[in-house]
């Protein structure tokens, strides 16, 4: 394969991976945005995501497609009640407290979820697996293809959500000023339970879809969690486009840089990045000036 | 003492502080007014280090200091408080005013190590100012108090003390009264006045016109970044330009 | 007046000093040199954080750090061992400067994830650069820490009882000099810089260059540690990286009681002895790590040592009204 045809075909690839990273992102940026949380427990959420669609296709036989909301609604319980351990207490507390509580948190699922489904990756069968559809130079299987829209769409629908419906404008009234908020009677508790819900359930979907390509395991959330964490700094607290954006533009990046450079290093590739913006732009590439 | 040349600044395109000249005489008490949004923390935030002017200069004692850091500005001779209430609030107040002697300490390690006369001597210098200040702000009841858990007026008397350890020849104080009630805000008088007559220059900013008529020797007036007036409270109390500012033109009150 | 603080540190100096006679077996002794080499991770991580309040977290990477450097210095230049840990320092320090100056430019939440981002970067090179480092599969052979003075003096420290007592004088040498460092101005300056950085450069304290101080110090002390490790363990690899530390060193640091003095020693002894304890349950070591570190958060912010500051002040404050009633 020529260098170009391999080029295209590492960028369609990378924005696959891409859209899922921004996906991810967006749940932590409203959970950072609207509860001033840095979850680290986020990979996790990603990799039960999985684990949950796993186990209810293989042991409830349920088709993939239904398996995907129910996975989520999974998640979005376990992030409601992480909330109320890790973070309700810590009301009031400098901003370290909840990383250090969700990085304990983020230790324990992963301890429980090898105690109780082993150190073995499991594949989570697609219908869309197996078939491959050819778009130019580039091999696509049909599932990258419907993991992609997926991402595209939710992300869409969230921003819409955001922009105008009641709640989503309630998010960003709480964003603006909490106090404000609380005394024009947004309830801040149901916030930051449907945050944390909302977050989790878009991060067990993203681990819900990439499963199926890259198998699932108890410390699959690891890396995505840092990456997801470069790409709000890339893209801007607040902005879903941006965020989204920058989702794209690092799964590209680390796809060329992995056939191009090498395998090792193209996980490097987030953080240099992240670095570099942090250090010449704080506010991300899209971000407004703080 | 502090002189500033056509200090300006200008927020993308809006100039917060226009050509103001000033002069502060050693010795004195300068007070600045204007009205709210006038610029007048932006002044003083320009004159300490915090913001950098768009054009002019700022002298201390005859040397430019325009750009220099905050830091640099207070070894040099100068220290300011904030509008806003600003200590150590996890420390004790006594920890609060030794740590303001940063600036003309100079514990070696290798005196603090082997607790050296020098070390020792020292130490004891810093803690009879401590104590002195202490007494100055009638403080001593609150020693080990956590400065966090002082009461609002106590909070600002101690922000002073903190000024004051740093042993500087020219003190800022932006606001020093607000929310003192007005039995708080005699005492503060006092204070001040007792500060200037121990030999230190004093420029405040202040909205309580008692306070400020009763002891600056100078005012200056700004409003929308321009200085508008300066001279002495009489005058400045008489000058119509300065009321006209505060009240609005008479034609429109009538 | 004041005997009992003397009596009570001669007291607890002695224990120290008799613990390897108390516990003779090898295992347990091995506990104890490692719970002691810990506590550079925990004292490094103080400094910067408890002292200096900026919450960095990737300091658990100086610790690997300085013990590949180390291992280096030993393997590759054959450098005995005071050289190999003075070398570490100043290395260390070195790095500290350079990952320092960016980060630093940052703060809060930033100056948090660049740290940690570095301390990443700084995983994947040490796995990737092979020639070096031998990647994943570690370092091994690296010489037991010994020094000689000529043909006069000769000691090796091979096994755990000598270990123990070398690295007890290194700790405790460190925990001195640090506590007196706290007393010059600009250990007052850290402090300043965490409680209030704004008042502190009006008042004369350069911040970037306090925190870079208290940044270099931190990975220098860490890095010391893991110089220790190296030689007692003889075998390094890039698991040292890992992310459990992060949250490990933490905790030592939170329980022992923030920015005191001998908090993070006790937390890091206590919380090198307790993973070891739990040992025997590997694989819910992670779990009961973070719950610890949940409860402590939430429960016990102040640590240990944090706890007796606030009850010795409430004790004076009660005094101080008796006095005055």
């Amino acid at each position: 394969m020529d260098t170009f045809s391999l080029a295209i075909q590492q960028i369609a690839n990378g924005l696959v991976v891409g859209s899922m990273y921004a996906l991810m992102s967006i749940g932590m940026m409203l959970i950072l945005g609207i509860m001033t949380v840095i979850n680290m427990a986020h990979g996790e959420f990603y990799m039960l995501g999985g684990y949950f669609c796993y186990f209810i296709m293989t042991k409830l036989g349920v088709n993939y497609l239904a398996a995907l909301p129910l996975s989520m609604v999974l998640t979005a319980g376990v992030g409601i009640l992480s909330e109320k351990v890790t973070v309700r207490p810590l009301v009031g507390r400098p901003w370290f407290s909840t990383f250090l509580t969700t990085f304990g948190l983020s230790m324990i699922l992963r301890d429980l979820a090898q105690i109780a489904w082993g150190v073995d990756p499991l594949e989570i069968l697609s219908p869309f697996s197996h078939k491959r559809v050819v778009l130019g130079p580039v091999f696509l299987t049909q599932h990258r293809i419907f993991i992609f829209l997926m991402g595209v769409v939710v992300i869409g629908l969230l921003y819409l959500f955001i922009k105008k419906h009641k709640v989503g404008m309630a998010m960003r009234a709480v964003v603006r000023d909490r106090e404000a908020s609380a005394l024009m009677g947004i309830n801040l508790n149901a916030m930051n339970s449907f945050t944390f819900g909302l977050g989790a359930s878009t991060a067990g979907l993203a681990g819900a879809l990439l499963g199926a390509i890259f198998n699932v395991l108890p410390s699959m959330g690891e890396l995505p969690l840092i990456k997801g964490f470069a790409v709000v700094i890339m893209g801007g607290m607040g902005n879903v486009q941006g965020i989204l954006f920058s989702g794209l533009i690092l799964g590209v990046a680390e796809s060329l840089a992995a056939s191009f450079i090498s395998l090792g290093l193209s996980d490097a590739i987030a953080f240099a990045i992240l670095i570099v913006i942090l250090l010449f732009k704080p506010s991300g590439l899209f971000g407004k000036r703080a | 003492m502090l002189e500033t040349r056509g200090l300006t600044i200008s927020f993308g395109g809006l100039l917060a502080v226009n050509q103001v000249d000033l002069r502060v005489q050693r010795g004195e008490i300068l007070g600045m007014i204007g009205p709210n949004g006038a610029g007048k923390t932006t002044f003083f935030n320009l004159v300490t280090g915090f913001l950098n002017p768009t054009s002019g200069r700022v002298l201390l004692k005859g040397e430019d200091i325009t750009g220099f850091p905050p830091s640099r500005i207070a070894t040099l001779g100068l220290c300011r408080t904030f509008q806003i209430t600003s200590l150590f609030p996890g420390l004790t107040v006594w920890e609060n005013l030794l740590t303001g002697t940063y600036c003309w300490t100079q514990t070696r390690y290798g005196d603090t190590l082997f607790r050296t006369r020098a070390y020792r001597r020292q130490r004891q210098e810093m803690e009879k100012q401590g104590e002195e200040i202490l007494e100055f702000l009638g403080l001593e009841d609150q020693r080990e108090t956590l400065a966090r858990n002082l009461s609002y007026g106590d909070q600002r008397r101690l922000e002073i003390g903190i000024a004051l350890a740093a042993r500087r020849e020219f003190l800022l104080l932006d606001e020093p009264a607000a929310g003192m009630n007005p039995e708080e805000t005699q005492s503060l008088s006092r204070d001040i006045q007792e500060i200037r007559n121990r030999g230190i220059t004093i420029f405040l900013i202040e909205h309580h016109m008692q306070l400020v008529m009763d002891i600056c020797d100078r005012i200056v007036v700004l409003n929308y970044g321009k200085k508008i007036a300066e001279g002495t409270p009489l005058e400045i109390s008489q000058n119509p330009q300065v009321i006209e500012a505060y009240l609005g033109k008479e034609e429109d009150i009538a | 007046m004041n005997l009992r603080k003397p009596i009570l540190v001669s007291g607890l100096l002695l224990l120290l000093l008799l613990l390897p006679w108390i516990f003779q077996a090898t295992y347990t002794r091995h506990i104890l040199v490692m719970s002691l080499i810990y506590t550079f991770s925990a004292m490094g991580l103080n400094v910067i954080f408890g002292f200096a309040g900026q919450a960095a977290f990737g300091q658990p990477a100086f610790f690997a750090l300085g013990a590949y450097i180390s291992s280096l210095l030993a393997l590759k230049l054959g450098l005995p061992f005071p050289l190999c840990l003075l070398g570490t320092m100043v290395i260390s320090a070195g790095f500290g400067f350079l990952i320092g100056y960016p980060c630093l430019q940052l703060r809060g939440i930033y100056f948090g994830i660049t740290t940690m981002a570095f301390a990443q970067i700084m995983y994947y090179i040490v796995s990737n650069w092979v020639d070096l480092t031998r990647g994943p599969m570690g370092l091994v052979g690296i010489p037991a820490a010994g020094f000689r003075l000529g043909d006069l003096l000769q000691i090796e420290f091979n096994n755990e009882l000598k270990y123990y007592y070398l690295v007890l004088a290194a700790s405790l040498l460190t925990l001195f000099f640090l506590a007196r460092l706290m007393e010059t101005r600009l250990g007052r300056a850290f402090v300043a810089i965490r409680e209030n950085q704004e008042l502190s450069s009006s008042i004369g304290i350069h911040p970037f260059w306090v925190k870079m101080i208290a940044f270099m110090l931190a990975c220098m002390i860490t890095s010391m540690g893991g110089s220790f490790y190296a030689h007692f363990v003889k075998f390094v690899s890039p698991i040292e990286f890992q992310w459990y530390y992060i949250g490990l060193t933490f905790i030592m640091v939170i329980t022992g009681g923030i920015g005191t003095i001998v908090g993070p020693f006790i937390g890091g002894a206590i919380f090198t002895i307790i993973p070891e304890i739990f040992r025997a349950f590997e694989t819910y070591r992670n779990i009961l790590v973070g719950t610890v570190l949940i409860l402590i958060v939430i429960f016990f912010p102040e640590g240990i040592m944090g706890k007796l500051a606030q009850w010795r002040r409430s004790r004076t404050l009660l005094n101080s009204e008796r006095k005055h009633a």
